[in-house]
């Protein structure tokens, strides 16, 4: 039995050697990426299936300038330190010029004074601290900073629900919390007052406590700023305890995933999102055919198209910057500085003074008889 | 609630002497094998079954691989061991079941019942209802059964217990056997209380459970049902009245303070 | 590609620092610690702060270090009066319970963490450098490695051998325990607070995460690994559980599940650690 257990460790030891210098020298053009594939590989999943999609295209139309190209996908672990690991042996053995990633605030900020340093292009496709934008010359960010997302859905709510009063029950990680502040801010400013503020912990499912407490007051609107693993759970539970207020969420509740875990009480939810699946460019129409596609044929893996369509439309635009100026950092900044009404799936793009993505305003959605609807 | 998989720990704990970091893992088992058969079958009580069926399984063949070589050694040794088990399995689990929560496709009536003051479901009725029969089971097997006996003898002196003629190691088989069938129970109660399922869905309750157990005194069974008990009190009561965001905060700090005062938890051990 | 090895050589020599602190504490003292990683977070953050507010380098590495035994010795005194694994549980509690208030504070920066900490500087230079890190950063090791050595030969060594093995007797045959046991956690801490201090002058960007219950295992890890009680032993470890998710990149996503089995399958076939040797006293469960 020993000895049996010996081989194995051995055979465990060397394919592991084996997979870690696997690493070929073709004529390629590498790009990085570093995506929640372990933890939190629900959002990372979809995202590495849109950077997928896009590089088949551009390897089928005969790759970037007849070279094709290829990803090194990463795992950030959900980890500052392991994003750094990852992002400095992404630089440093594959020499990869431009990362698409890391996928959350914290992880970016924590690879950003080592991509400034070394001259590398990073490009998180939904990172929404406000942070970010000061991060660097070389940070870019795909979706909208979660500011102008407060500012879009607070006036959304005072205009168009005539909201008054706010009860608000975000998760209590960076994230939530900086929602939180932000979105009490913005209420504030509109004269909406929050009557209540409770918080969760990632991986909580009973928000008895906390409901218990909400609902002794009152209140026009229920906002739950945090990860739809829990904020689904919340609101099917403060439906179930008799709350009646209409929901507010973030973008990270627009997945197929929400509604299939709330349930009915999904209905009516209000939140910006980046993508809207009825968006009707012939770019968008074929993307939605690939995606639907894959998720048909891979019934397990989780299912989130706003996470593939945002690296969908980075990837091509990276792939567009190394076409027409050349595989070098600064080219590549050039290149996303002055891109003007990129035909992307999210909408027509381009990048402000910060690095962050421009497209038409802010979107905002609403559950309408199980499905996003986009209202604004 | 957290009492049943508390029941699991403590039984492993004051039975083997080791801490079973992987038991919040056997707990997700369960649920899964709940969930896939429901869904293949779609017969609840047979789902049941080979939920805890699953759970029991994987507990068993923990016990054999990861603990049985380890066993008379510095117990810090297999706590490493359960550590490693535990990142295997769940992310096995992540890899044969996908990462995203599935939710448990049973719809209970969602009566409430006022009870002195305090809403209570139908289904937490159930879930107390489930326990407290678990709770008695697991009472009459320990001390009337031969097999129980013998779980108890291993727990005072596994020598001793060897002379006069028990079979440890099926006896640690057993403990193990019933260990995880609880934390099946606790599993699959969990997903359709919660109605979701994940391959995380173990680590912190299995964390809480284990505190559960200390509280209560390890190695006690009736403690492990006081610890339970007392955590999600504590829990909630401090959630209610102080900072919720501070909740797992109070639930740990609860363990520290009792045990400082009472260092061998609430009541006590053979240990 | 020097770059990326030299990171994971810093990291290495860092997590080697934590595990030989923690091996001061479980395997020469026999005092279980499953929060240890909150002393390597106090550390971290302290030294952030300080240079954040404008003291030098030199300044708040040292500082750190003390701020951080100051912590050790709020976590000893009640911890003092519990045994064995109860002693396990309240240590677990003491990290998680860091972790969230460092989460809460706005001063810490709060779940966001704390970005553009400067980077270490000796007299005034910078050391941005890679292999100028890792030489000190090794250099600092080493210092930790001879004090160890030193104080394993000596009478504390032995007091603290003696502590492992039985405490009661220990008490009977004089040896003042509790001063034993506060000089342990001090010294480990001290080292942790250290190697936190490191750390955040070296990433630019420290947040809780990095130091919760799933760090204090890691490093617990290490340290069983490596042979409890030995020193070699814990730098062995340390690198080990660095180096293996490196190697293991080449699986992608799979990595847990070859992570976790490899765990289990080294603690099977050699149980007393890389370095340890199968001492009765070492790796025998007391009492039984």
């Amino acid at each position: 039995m020993k000895r049996f257990a010996w081989v194995i460790l051995v055979g465990l030891l060397i394919s592991a050697v084996v997979g870690f210098t696997g690493c070929t020298k073709e004529k390629v053009i590498k790009v990085g990426a570093i995506l929640r594939l372990s933890t939190g590989a629900s959002d990372g999943l979809p995202a590495k299936r849109g950077i997928e999609i896009a590089v088949d295209e551009i390897n089928a139309a005969g790759g970037i300038n007849g070279k094709p190209l290829k990803v090194i996908y990463e795992d950030s672990k959900d980890s500052p330190q392991a994003s750094v690991t990852a992002f400095e042996k992404l630089i440093s053995m594959d020499k990869v010029k431009v990362v698409i990633g890391p996928m959350m605030s914290g992880n970016t900020l924590a690879v950003a004074p080592i991509a400034e340093r070394n001259h590398v292009v990073v490009i998180t496709p939904n990172g929404t601290s406000p942070k970010i934008s000061n991060a660097g010359k070389y940070i870019y960010r795909g979706c909208t900073r979660i500011d102008k997302q407060a500012e879009a859905l607070t006036k959304y709510a005072k205009d168009k629900m005539g909201v008054k009063t706010v009860a608000i029950l975000y998760s209590n990680e960076p994230y939530g919390k900086g929602c939180n502040k932000l979105f009490s801010k913005y209420f504030n400013d509109l004269g909406i007052s929050v009557v209540a503020d409770e918080s969760f912990m990632r991986g909580d499912r009973d928000f008895s406590a906390q409901l218990t407490k909400i609902k002794q007051k009152k209140f026009d609107l229920l906002f739950i700023p945090g990860y739809l693993q829990e904020t689904a759970p919340a609101i099917a539970q403060a439906r179930k305890m008799g709350i009646d207020a209409p929901s507010m969420g973030v973008f990270g509740d627009m997945a197929p995933k929400y509604i299939e875990l709330a349930g009915n009480a999904a209905e009516g939810h209000v939140i910006a999102g980046e993508y809207d699946f009825d968006y009707n460019t012939p770019v968008n129409r074929r993307f939605k055919e690939k995606y639907m596609a894959i998720v048909k044929s891979h019934k397990n893996e989780p299912n989130n198209i706003m996470f593939a369509a945002i690296t969908y439309d980075m990837t091509r635009i990276v792939a567009d910057a190394i076409k027409n100026r050349g595989y070098n950092a600064e080219a590549i900044r050039d290149y996303l500085d002055s891109l003007k009404d990129f035909d992307g799936v999210t909408g027509r793009l381009s990048f402000d003074k910060n690095g962050d993505v421009v497209k038409q305003g802010v979107y905002i959605f609403k559950v309408e008889g199980g499905k996003y609807v986009k209202v604004e | 609630m957290y009492t049943l998989v508390a029941l699991g720990y403590t039984m492993v704990y004051g039975i083997l002497g080791i801490i079973n970091f992987a038991q919040g893992e056997i707990y997700m088992y369960g649920a899964y094998g709940a969930v896939i058969s429901l869904s293949l079958t779609g017969d609840l009580a047979l789902s049941v079954l080979l939920g805890i069926g699953l759970s029991c399984v994987v507990g068993v063949l923990l016990e054999r691989v990861a603990f049985k070589p380890l066993r008379g050694l510095n117990p810090l040794i297999s706590l490493i061991s359960a550590i490693g088990a535990s990142i295997f399995l769940s992310s096995s689990a992540r890899f044969i079941f996908g990462p995203d929560e599935r939710p448990f496709p049973v719809h209970f009536e969602s009566h409430i019942y006022n009870f002195l003051g305090i809403d209570v479901s139908m289904l937490q009725i159930i879930i107390m209802g489930v326990s407290l029969i678990l709770m008695i089971l697991l009472y009459i097997i320990v001390n009337h059964t031969k097999n129980g006996r013998a779980m108890k003898a291993v727990a005072m002196d596994a020598d001793a217990a060897m002379l006069m003629g028990i079979d440890v190691d099926k006896t640690y088989m057993f403990t193990f056997l019933i260990g995880s069938a609880l934390s099946g129970v606790a599993g699959i109660l969990m997903a359709v209380y919660y109605n979701t399922t994940y391959p995380t869905m173990g680590t912190l309750p299995g964390l809480k459970a284990f505190s559960a157990a200390v509280l209560g005194g390890i190695g006690s069974i009736p403690g492990a049902v006081v610890g339970g008990l007392t955590l999600g009190v504590a829990e909630n009561l401090g959630a209610a009245y102080i900072s919720s965001g501070f909740k797992d905060a109070f639930a740990f700090l609860a363990l520290v303070l009792v045990l400082v005062i009472r260092p061998k938890g609430i009541m006590g051990a053979k240990r | 590609m020097t770059a990326y090895i030299l990171h994971v050589c810093i990291i290495m020599v860092l997590f080697s620092m934590l595990s030989l602190s923690l091996n001061i504490a479980v395997g020469m003292t026999g005092l279980v610690s499953l929060g240890h990683a909150a002393f390597f977070g106090i550390g971290a953050y302290a030294s952030g702060l300080m240079m954040l507010c404008g003291l030098p380098f030199e300044v708040s590495l040292v500082l750190s270090g003390i701020v951080t035994s100051v912590f050790g010795i709020i976590l000893a005194v009640p911890s003092l009066r519990v045994k064995d694994d109860y002693l396990a549980i309240v240590t677990l509690g003491f990290g998680i319970i860091a972790v969230i208030i460092l989460m809460n504070m706005d001063i810490t920066g709060g779940p966001d963490g704390l970005t553009g900490i400067p980077p270490a500087s000796v007299f005034g230079v910078a050391l941005t450098s890679k292999p100028v890190y890792f030489a000190f950063c090794s250099s600092i090791l080493a210092i930790m490695v001879l004090t160890t050595s030193r104080l394993k030969a000596s009478k504390v060594g032995r007091a603290w051998a003696a502590i492992r093995d039985n405490d009661t007797v220990a008490m009977f045959m004089g040896i003042n325990i509790y001063y034993y046991k506060v000089l342990c956690i001090v010294i480990s801490s001290f080292w942790a607070g250290i190697a936190g201090s490191l750390y955040a002058h070296y990433t630019g960007y420290i947040n809780p995460m990095t130091f919760g219950m799933q760090t204090s295992i890691m490093i617990l890890a290490m340290v069983v690994l490596g042979g409890i009680g030995s020193i070699p032993g814990s730098i062995i470890g340390a690198s080990v559980l660095v180096l293996l998710p490196e190697l293991l990149r080449g699986f992608e996503a799979h990595q847990g599940i070859f992570y976790g089995a490899l765990l289990v399958t080294m603690m099977v076939l050699r149980p007393q650690g890389i370095m340890g040797k199968m001492k009765v006293t070492d790796i025998f469960a007391r009492g039984s």
